[in-house]
């Protein structure tokens, strides 16, 4: 039977094509994370960095000065990990609230996520109000304040059968919310301290340590499961609420799951790294081109894009004006503004979203 | 195959009643018209019968089960809907949107299997030049026929359409018309259309109810349904009636004052 063997050869080879187009991701990262390593005042080349982090596990492998060893583990690749988990998680908490909010404006802070975060860190910064204590003084409280608005949401569609388009409006009112509380605290802060929440705000891969990155990749990689697990899910939510619904899958939950779930993400990125903005609203659209529009693809896909990007965005930020180093926050936007306008432009006919 | 029952249903809007109470059984093998002026309730009782709207009183029963206890995916194994304007927000291939009817039947992902069984609905309807299209780049009469495919990997006995034929030139129109038939008429296969175009329901419909606010006015056969007085009174539209191939034939003349 050519026929039906046909359609099914045409299918695996369209598959293949994204399978090869994720290995490309893969090799990107970790060609970008060699180059992100042997940037900073100390130089390495590019072998040096693998061979120190292969030394880590395998102590004397390679003769490497111990020196260059503590400088690559203890500072950049926590520095250039924090990029990559970063990047990653924020591109798969949007690809997840565009999917269940049948939304390409939909970015992991439309519902206000970043925007409680903010107000979080400016209690702790402006008014040294925080509910948790020592090194997590701020970050824990950004953490906390950043998922109040999924909460929010979540009991207003219990309460009430929320649309999409009503979820967004109230995820906009609430980070409208925080941020006339943000900045009523900051009109009676001194200007030291507002300046160290403004640069918390900005977004920066380099606060965090080896022991912050253990809690956000676990975070990751539970919720990545969790989320690839639904991309079937998501695949028939393509569709509007009642072809989804005659399919069997439970919307209302399945949307109130997924939001869960990407709240949690960006709240555990953000909380360590301050608001790194356009990752999760453009890493998205730009692999869905690239890829189209399967979840069970497009999910990891668009976490490694994302992880990419913004380890591009850092190498950039680092090298700029180097010995400096700009909140890579600002470089995102700035770069991948350009970027994303590019392909609008280049792109042609078809419609992503 | 199996039977689908409804019993006194009613569903209201918050500000509007919508059914007030409405009864009949679909089985297998049949084509069931449904037809009525806009706002009679077609749409919303096609979705009370596989539970996208749940009625907020009376009883539907796939078979033995009563709809309510049944779980979403084991009421889909049965029942395929089409909807009135079907969407993908983001572009997928006509092949991703029939394996999605494979949905219900998967624990996780869906395997080699599921794309075999998409491979061979593909084929029988004919659609394999169109698999690696966009869904929302063909043309509204494929679209419709790519959906009956989907309906068809979902392997569902009772096919429920909502106002198919609405957007289609005439050609596209009696194409999906007659991918129903055959359907039905193969696989023992139920149907049940809502539909504006009085001729077409007449020609292809083993059973005709017509809804006026919100309750069957008359159900039957095309001939003793699409009288000119039913419609009179349904519809508010003077028609003359002639026969074609022994079915009624509506020509529309003027609107009645109401």
């Amino acid at each position: 039977m050519p026929g039906y063997i046909d359609s099914r050869q045409e299918y695996r080879k369209f598959i293949g094509r994204k399978a090869f187009i994720i290995a490309v991701f893969i090799f990107l990262i970790f060609t970008l994370g060699g180059i992100a390593v042997t940037i900073g005042p100390m130089k390495f080349s590019f072998p040096d960095v693998y061979k120190a982090i292969f030394n880590h596990f395998f102590p004397g492998y390679f003769n490497i000065p111990e020196m260059s060893q503590a400088v690559i583990w203890k500072i950049r690749v926590p520095r250039t990990l924090t990029a990559l988990l970063a990047g990653f998680g924020l591109a798969l908490a949007g690809t997840q609230m565009q999917a269940i909010l049948r939304n390409p404006l939909a970015s992991p802070f439309t519902l206000g996520v970043s925007a409680g975060a903010g107000f979080g860190a400016g209690l702790a910064t402006l008014m040294g109000i925080s509910f948790t204590g020592g090194k997590y003084f701020l970050i824990g409280n950004a953490f906390l304040f950043s998922l109040i608005p999924a909460f929010v949401v979540f009991f207003l569609s219990r309460i009430k059968r929320m649309s999409p388009g009503v979820m967004v409006l109230a995820g906009i009112s609430l980070a409208y919310i925080f941020s006339a509380g943000t900045m009523l605290i900051s009109y009676f802060s001194r200007a030291e301290d507002l300046k160290a929440l403004s640069l918390w705000m900005m977004g920066d891969a380099g606060k965090t340590t080896w022991s912050d990155l253990g809690p956000l990749a676990i975070v990751l990689i539970l919720a990545s499961f969790l989320l690839i697990g639904k991309s079937g899910a998501l695949d028939v939510m393509n569709a509007e609420d009642e072809t989804a619904k005659s399919l069997g899958v439970n919307v209302e939950r399945t949307r109130i799951f997924i939001m869960a779930v990407s709240s949690l993400i960006t709240a555990s990125v953000i909380c360590f790294t301050g608001m790194i903005g356009f990752v999760g609203l453009v890493a998205p659209h730009i692999t869905r081109m690239l890829i189209g529009a399967n979840n069970r693809f497009l999910v990891p896909a668009s976490g490694l894009f994302g992880a990419a990007f913004l380890l591009s965005a850092d190498i950039i930020s680092m090298k700029i004006i180097e010995p400096s180093v700009l909140p890579v926050g600002i470089v995102t936007a700035l770069l991948g503004g350009p970027l994303f306008f590019l392909l609008i432009v280049k792109r042609q006919g078809r419609e992503y979203w | 195959m199996v039977t689908l029952r409804i019993n006194d249903i009613e569903f209201s809007y918050p500000s509007v009643s919508v059914l007030k109470g409405i009864s009949m059984e679909i089985m297998p093998g049949e084509i069931v018209a449904i037809i009525g002026k806009n706002g009679a309730g077609k749409s919303t009782l096609i979705k009370c019968m596989n539970r996208i709207l749940e009625p907020g009183k009376g009883k539907v029963f796939l078979g033995e089960k009563e709809l309510k206890r049944m779980k979403g995916k084991d009421i889909a194994k049965s029942m395929a809907y089409l909807s009135q304007k079907a969407s993908y927000v983001f572009p997928v291939t006509v092949f991703d949107v029939v394996l999605s009817g494979r949905y219900p039947h998967l624990a996780r992902n869906s395997g080699q299997r599921d794309e075999v069984r998409a491979a061979e609905v593909l084929k029988m309807m004919e659609l394999e030049n169109l698999a690696m299209r966009y869904f929302n780049e063909i043309s509204g009469g494929q679209q419709q026929q790519v959906l009956i495919a989907r309906a068809l990997a979902q392997e569902a006995s009772i096919l429920l359409l909502d106002e198919p034929t609405s957007d289609l030139d005439i050609k596209h129109q009696l194409e999906v018309m007659e991918t129903v038939r055959k359907l039905v008429r193969d696989r023992e296969i139920a149907s049940v259309i809502t539909i504006h175009d009085l001729n077409l329901a007449s020609r292809y419909a083993d059973r005709i109810v017509m809804l006026k606010n919100g309750l069957i006015f008359a159900a039957g056969d095309a001939a003793s349904v699409l009288s000119a007085r039913n419609i009179a009174e349904a519809y508010g539209v003077q028609v003359s009636i002639n026969k074609v191939e022994g079915r009624p034939h509506i020509i529309p003349v003027c609107p009645l004052r109401s």
